[in-house]
């Protein structure tokens, strides 16, 4: 008896718990709701403050090199046109905590020359100078034959860089390889030690030459390039993860050299278009 | 050719009939002025050329072609390899102790000389900026094979320089006695090249270990100028350029030229000056 009283008393008792829990639990909300509110109304009204703030009278509100706002007066403002030096001394830094490897996916290839087209665009190259160039290859001639682009492969243990004579391409803690034009002696050396064939060579007054006169050379896009001067100009790598190429069997090219390339291959295995003869297909939009 | 041994105050009626013969200047006749107006006319459309293509670039050249893209190469191959007849002659067939090639040591010489100079030349016109030539000095990497080359076609053409010079003092000093109706600034300059020489023999015995030195010097550096020409193609991964028989290949190549053109040389001597006799 005694039990079944302590039961109905600890019945009640966890009701009272029950619903005192619950009223609490609508407080908090109620109370989170409510902070929330009134966060986001300081925010608003903050961010309202600040709006004005910019346009106070000389001032302008800048960040930092170590993350900090502060309030500079509008005179001291000027702009700012980086030199050659300062562009040569920045392309030679790597960016912190990176190292870039390129993947090509072969069986996604058309031959469709976009990535040839952009390159050439960025660096003011002429149709025939190739940074990019897409090959046609076949392993065997039973094997179907396929296309594959052939970028600068930015090696590890670059060829190029060990026979500059005068540190004109260099390679960059972030793995990238690039070429300082203004550096550069144009002895070809590097052309005849590639072994990818990745260099081309400026015989000529580079193109758009007349409309970047004048232009600040930078180092990191190569552009505007000079006149009888190496260039290889790859300066964006796509970044992917590098277990893809183990799922895939990726290959690099050449490797037996020793030169270490940082880009990989794919193999065309499932290709998505069929391999079709010429010299360009022509590009549709279409989902893949 | 006069020869330091020979030229001791005893034997100087031996000197008096090899000078007369050894010191007229050359022959001019028309068939020489006719050669020497081509070379010049020659030398001339190649400054023409080679102001053209500092102005457009090396575009001009034709080099981009696959076929012709190594002519400045193959041409800078062909004199370094030339010029080691200098160190042939002289050092290892003299060193040998082969009494022929004394007269036509100084000959060698000048042909080593002067096709290391040209050497150089050629690839300063193969270069697509040689306005960024002191690049080189001031901002060499020793790791690039074009550093190796710089530096050994330099000290060879220092050396053989030394070794022309060092056993021609005491026949310039000989020589300026004997320069009656010539012009008064080859007068001057025999004068001062001559270093006033006595003909003493504390004189002849430093010339002696002087020229010996050089001609031991010169061995290695006649050696690194040919294996490290060859490793301009050797060290790319090129397949086909690769390889090591390429060192051996240029020294063994650069005999024959060098050989080649102290035979061609000696020709015009002995034509010009009527040595047959």
């Amino acid at each position: 008896m005694s039990r079944k009283k302590q039961e109905e008393g600890n019945r009640s008792q966890d009701l009272d718990r029950a619903i005192e829990s619950s009223r609490r639990d609508f407080i908090r909300k109620v109370t989170l709701a409510g902070a929330v509110t009134v966060t986001g109304g300081a925010a608003i009204y903050s961010g309202h403050r600040f709006e004005k703030a910019k346009h106070r009278d000389g001032f302008v509100k800048v960040l930092t090199e170590d993350n900090r706002l502060v309030e500079i007066p509008v005179e001291q403002m000027r702009d700012f046109k980086p030199d050659l030096k300062m562009l040569q001394t920045r392309g030679r830094y790597s960016i912190d905590g990176r190292r870039w490897v390129m993947v090509i996916d072969l069986s996604r290839c058309r031959n469709a020359r976009k990535c040839v087209e952009a390159c050439q665009s960025a660096h003011h190259l002429r149709p025939y100078e190739y940074h990019i160039n897409t090959l046609v290859m076949q392993k065997s001639a039973n094997t179907p034959a396929f296309f594959m682009p052939k970028p600068c492969q930015h090696c590890d243990n670059p060829p190029c860089v060990s026979v500059c004579p005068v540190d004109a391409t260099f390679k960059r803690q972030d793995g990238i390889v690039l070429i300082d034009n203004e550096r550069c002696i144009g002895c070809r050396f590097c052309i005849a030690a590639c072994p990818y064939s990745a260099r081309i060579f400026h015989w000529q007054e580079p193109s758009h030459h007349e409309a970047d006169n004048g232009k600040e050379y930078d180092v990191e896009l190569n552009v505007p390039q000079k006149k009888c001067t190496v260039t290889n100009g790859t300066t964006k790598a796509t970044v992917r993860l590098s277990e893809l190429q183990e799922k895939n069997a990726g290959y690099r090219l050449m490797p037996e050299l020793g030169t270490k390339p940082r880009v990989y291959y794919l193999p065309p295995k499932n290709k998505i278009f069929e391999f079709e003869e010429g010299e360009k297909r022509e590009y549709k939009e279409e989902k893949t | 050719m006069d020869d330091i041994r020979f030229s001791t105050p005893g034997e100087q009626g031996k000197i008096n009939s090899l000078a007369t013969d050894t010191l007229r200047s050359v022959r001019i006749n028309a068939g020489f002025l006719l050669w020497m107006g081509f070379l010049g006319t020659l030398l001339v459309v190649c400054l023409a050329a080679y102001v053209i293509q500092l102005r457009k670039g090396l575009d001009v050249t034709g080099l981009r072609d696959f076929t012709s893209w190594g002519m400045y190469i193959a041409n800078f191959v062909f004199f370094v390899a030339t010029s080691l007849c200098g160190m042939l002659i002289n050092s290892v067939l003299g060193l040998i102790g082969f009494k022929w090639v004394k007269p036509i040591s100084r000959i060698a010489e000048i042909i080593a000389i002067a096709f290391a100079a040209v050497a150089g030349l050629v690839i300063i016109s193969d270069m697509g900026r040689p306005d960024r030539l002191p690049y080189v000095f001031l901002l060499g990497r020793v790791q690039s094979p074009i550093l190796w080359d710089v530096t050994v076609v330099t000290t060879y053409f220092v050396l053989s320089l030394l070794l022309w010079f060092f056993p021609l003092i005491p026949d310039l000093a000989i020589a300026k006695r004997r320069l009656e109706g010539r012009p008064k600034f080859l007068v001057k300059a025999y004068e001062l090249l001559s270093f006033r020489w006595m003909h003493h023999e504390v004189q002849y015995k430093l010339m002696g270990q002087a020229v010996r030195m050089l001609l031991i010097l010169i061995i290695p550096t006649a050696f690194a100028i040919h294996t490290v020409t060859s490793w301009l193609f050797a060290v790319t991964p090129r397949t086909g350029w690769d390889n090591t028989i390429f060192g051996p290949y240029f020294i063994s190549g650069a005999f024959v030229s060098g050989a080649a053109a102290v035979i061609i040389a000696m020709y015009f001597f002995r034509v010009n000056y009527r040595l047959e006799k």
